[in-house]
């Protein structure tokens, strides 16, 4: 199971490309203005084939010139491309992510960045986002755990897990730690089922039936079917009627 | 041969009866004229503001009901997050009275109440020194008060064909969805800060009865009830905030059903105080929506359950979210309202 969760990570990375979008200040992604603290709020999708985590975070204005070198590495007053891919490298490599004990490892996402006034406003959201393919796991109970370690020293943390949009996954628990974060997921996959659509056969049946009892019944034969009884043409019949 | 028709015909009634049962249950209920007529009222008020507009006016507050202004609303003050439309600042008195009017006639009498005393929290947080009067340049610190809230409409106002009512500033945003006699008010932002002032003598608590009856359910709940639906864990924010449309997350807590019949019934009461905000005529269907699911909705609850105290609430059902996060302090209070399957008036605003 390992080693399939390798060689799917591996095929991921060579296969995804990072997309980057940086997205002016005013965005819609802008939610509560916390001061002193960074806001990190995470979404995990569970699916039969792959796990989605996104992680919005959204630094507060006191804290907002501390933070923002670790974005604008090189002090220029924006956000290249490379910044952000580093952002997100980082970001991710601070994150745990494990599938039935087995760890993930997450290197490719897409992220949208605020402007860096905006940040300094304690307005500005980091949007990221990661997808991962990984095995089906068999119908059953399974568990994904989550750990973000980024930030702790200034972080306040949500996490929680998405409805998920295959109706053949149920979570059934969900385990935060007390400042939410690590979440642990359970869940259980259901095997495939082909779903009949049964009020349709149940139609056709009732047709099916109808048509058969109203079929037209073959006409009884004229001929006697017993030996010895005479046959009687109708104008000899006729002649002897007077 | 009639005896086999006969039971042909019996046989075949048995096997499409359920089909012909839930063709029949699907069928839309004749709407009522309440609603229509509430519509009627509501356009009419929009179209009054309209007249007493310029066209420079026309033009600020008119938007497609498709495209990015749907979705521009916040919590946060102007300029930090910029708002379009008509700003009230801007407005002359009878520009005003006819906003004041529209307001009125969209939302029930409860509901004009809590918008009008969120404004004034805003205009005690502006005259207490909390922000600059006046507009903030782009970029600049927050500007407070009354006069930073904005009106917009998407789409043009019809009693037949989609548009969209948004009214909103700091700690408000409301997003009232029309399309004939239907009408949807998610999502919509209703939050406070001061949570408590005093306005012509009388302390004012915009958000008082939420959180009044959210702890008396909390209070009310037995020790293994309590168990499920004080969640252990610390939830700081809300979660289905601003930007966060079309996010369904996993309920927690304890399900309705689980619940005695007075304490749902103080349930759908905390439920009412978000639902009930926009004209009766709506905010009555929209209530017996929320009852009728309520055996799959939850309540769930973080932190302290002594009132006065800074807690969280959820309550999540089918068509309903509704949060309700006092931001680290029982003075400044965020509330989210949303329905998973109709924010923006998704299953019937089809322009």
């Amino acid at each position: 199971m390992q080693s399939r969760l390798k060689t799917v990570q591996s095929s991921r990375r060579n296969c995804a490309a990072v997309v980057l979008l940086a997205i002016a200040a005013g965005s819609t992604g802008v939610a509560a203005h916390r001061l002193d603290e960074c806001l990190q709020a995470a979404r995990i999708a569970v699916e039969p084939d792959r796990l989605a985590l996104e992680l919005d975070v959204t630094p507060g204005v006191a804290i907002a010139e501390s933070f923002i070198p670790e974005i604008d590495r090189d002090r220029d007053g924006t956000i290249a491309a490379h910044e952000q891919q580093e952002f997100i490298r980082r970001i991710l490599g601070s994150v745990d992510l494990s599938l039935d004990g087995h760890r993930i490892e997450l290197s490719d996402g897409t992220a949208t960045f605020p402007d860096l006034a905006a940040l300094r406003t304690g307005e500005g959201m980091i949007r990221l986002r990661t997808d991962v393919a990984v095995p089906t796991p068999s119908a059953g109970v399974h568990q994904v755990a989550f750990r973000n370690r980024y930030r702790g020293d200034v972080s306040v943390y949500l996490a929680n897990a998405l409805v998920p949009d295959s109706d053949r996954v149920a979570i059934t628990a969900q385990h935060h730690s007390a400042e939410q974060r690590e979440l642990m997921i359970d869940y259980e996959v259901h095997a495939e089922t082909t779903t009949l659509p049964w009020p349709w056969i149940a139609a056709a049946a009732a047709l099916a039936l109808t048509l058969f009892f109203l079929r037209p019944m073959p006409r009884p034969s004229i001929r006697a079917s017993t030996a010895g009884t005479p046959r009687v043409s109708p104008t000899r019949a006729a002649s002897t009627i007077r | 041969m009639r005896t086999k028709l006969t039971l042909t015909a019996l046989v075949a009634l048995a096997l499409c009866a359920p089909i012909i049962a839930n063709l029949r249950a699907q069928r839309t209920a004749a709407p009522s004229t309440a609603p229509a007529e509430a519509t009627a009222r509501i356009v009419s008020s929009a179209q009054a503001v309209l007249a007493t507009l310029d066209a420079d006016g026309k033009a600020k507050v008119q938007f497609p009901f498709e495209g990015p202004q749907k979705t521009r609303w916040s919590n946060l003050p102007s300029p930090m997050f910029e708002r379009r439309g008509l700003r009230m600042g801007d407005l002359t008195a009878t520009q005003k009275a006819a906003v004041m009017n529209l307001l009125a006639a969209a939302l029930s009498k409860d509901g004009y109440q809590k918008v009008i005393e969120i404004m004034r929290g805003d205009e005690v947080l502006r005259t207490t020194g909390g922000g600059r009067g006046g507009r903030g340049g782009p970029g600049g610190g927050p500007a407070f008060g009354e006069a930073e809230y904005y009106l917009a409409f998407l789409g043009t106002p019809s009693t037949t064909t989609p548009w969209m009512l948004q009214f909103g500033g700091h700690h408000l945003a409301i997003n009232l969805t029309l399309a004939g006699s239907q009408a949807t008010m998610t999502p919509s932002l209703p939050a406070a800060q001061p949570a408590s002032y005093t306005f012509e003598g009388r302390t004012v608590r915009p958000l008082g009865r939420e959180n009044d009856k959210a702890f008396a359910l909390v209070n009310a709940l037995d020790v293994t009830q309590r168990r499920q639906a004080i969640l252990p864990h610390t939830v700081s924010d809300l979660v289905l905030g601003p930007g966060q449309d079309g996010r369904t997350i996993q309920p927690e807590g304890i399900r309705a059903s689980s619940l005695s019949t007075p304490q749902q019934t103080m349930l759908l009461d905390i439920a009412r105080e978000w639902a009930g905000i926009m004209n009766d005529s709506f905010g009555e269907p929209r209530m017996a929506e929320i009852r009728s699911r309520l055996a799959d909705t939850w309540f769930a609850w973080s932190g302290p359950t002594t009132n006065g105290s800074a807690a969280y609430f959820r309550i999540q059902g089918p068509t309903l979210v509704i949060e309700y996060a006092q931001q680290g302090s029982v003075d400044h209070i965020h509330t989210i309202y949303r329905d998973p399957t109709n924010d923006y008036g998704a299953k019937f605003a089809r322009p």
